[in-house]
């Protein structure tokens, strides 16, 4: 496959109850992240930096469009303030490449605006040890 | 139901309805802390999620009318208020409803002439929770009455937390409660959705236990001898363990 855009992608995020959801058509933006830590290990005989990778990291950030259809985005994400569980969010970019994590919810914040637009964002964070790996 | 504006909202401040001065709602945030419990056997981050939060904050136009803004808000009490915004105004429509402390009062007259405000509400001891409207918006209750059934399909077993906030009432007591039902015909209370009688402007937030059983069917019970009663209603039913 050629240079594409970000069209045509998927965003699967699970509801309190552990079913994933497809709630892609309510999503407008995708922010993902899987950094590692790093280790500053430069000897005092070397010139340059030395370094070395620590824990592996995985965020992801939507934002969207308020949608209370049965299981779209508000059904998915209203849980999150008052419950604890793990939720798999998996992207799928074209290609087709998958990330898929295991994550906490941490904020499901909904925005009214001036002009009537109702938009909400959600964070996420890597809960359960797993490297994000890339399928 | 497709993506939707917030054309139509409502928001309601301990029995004050301050939709019609409100321009915007900035924040409707329900968050969680997150704790770092990654331990050595793991090459990859572990988190569980710890203390919860909750905020709800807009934008106010002056207005000194009865029962307006400046009633609702100026006194900026030390107690704990109830904040609902309403996602429309229908029986079964969203809520986001808080208990709370309102931080501020702030107001800048700009060198146009305008007057806007911006208040504050951050969570209090329970956070931001998102639930359904009990109510159609404010319904008025004439009298003793049941509200519209709601059916969410299945019982759940996580308890519930429920928000009352009474506008008016004519003259007696109302007593509003939170009932369910197996088979949308014999209703029972909810232990511990029973709110306490009220005779005029109030508020209210109640909790179940964690463990309690929701049944598949839930409405608004009023009774009482009483006259006019103006009330919002909103119930959150838990999906899982906190």
């Amino acid at each position: 496959m050629a240079k594409s855009s970000g069209l045509a992608m998927a965003v699967s995020v699970d509801d309190a109850t552990g079913t994933p959801r497809n709630i892609s058509n309510d999503v407008r933006s995708v922010q993902v992240g899987t950094p590692r830590g790093v280790q500053d290990v430069t000897g005092v005989d070397k010139a340059a930096m030395e370094r070395i990778l620590l824990t592996a990291d995985g965020t992801v950030n939507l934002s969207g469009i308020w949608n209370t259809a049965p299981n779209m985005s508000h059904a998915t994400l209203s849980s999150i303030p008052s419950t604890s569980v793990n939720r798999t969010v998996a992207l799928t970019y074209p290609g087709p490449a998958v990330l898929s994590m295991e994550m906490v919810g941490t904020d499901y914040s909904v925005s009214r605006g001036e002009n009537g637009e109702l938009t909400w964002s959600a964070p996420f964070q890597l809960a359960n040890g797993a490297v994000p790996t890339w399928s | 139901m497709a993506k939707q504006a917030g054309l139509g909202d409502n928001l309601y401040v301990s029995g004050f309805d301050v939709s019609g001065d409100v321009g915007a709602v900035n924040t409707v945030r329900g968050t969680a802390a997150v704790l770092d419990v990654t331990g050595i056997n793991k090459s990859a981050r572990e988190r569980i999620l710890g203390r919860r939060d909750g905020e709800i904050s807009f934008n106010a136009w002056w207005d000194t009318a009865t029962d307006a803004m400046h009633d609702a808000l100026s006194t900026l009490p030390t107690t704990d208020r109830t904040v609902l915004y309403l996602r429309g105004t229908g029986v079964n429509s969203p809520v986001a409803m808080l208990l709370g402390k309102q931080i501020n009062y702030g107001w800048d007259r700009g060198d146009d002439g305008a007057l806007a405000g911006t208040v504050q509400v951050l969570s209090n001891g329970a956070p931001l929770e998102w639930g359904v409207q009990l109510t159609a918006g404010k319904q008025a209750f004439p009298g003793a009455a049941g509200g519209t059934v709601i059916d969410d399909l299945a019982a759940t077993a996580f308890g519930a937390a429920a928000y009352l906030q009474v506008f008016s009432v004519g003259s007696g007591t109302a007593i509003v409660a939170v009932q369910d039902s197996a088979d949308n015909a014999a209703f029972a209370d909810v232990t511990g959705l029973v709110f306490s009688g009220a005779t005029g402007r109030t508020e209210q937030r109640l909790e179940t236990i964690r463990t309690a059983t929701l049944r598949r069917f839930v409405r608004v019970n009023v009774t009482g001898t009483f006259t006019n009663a103006l009330i919002s209603v909103g119930l959150a039913r838990f999906q899982a363990a906190i």
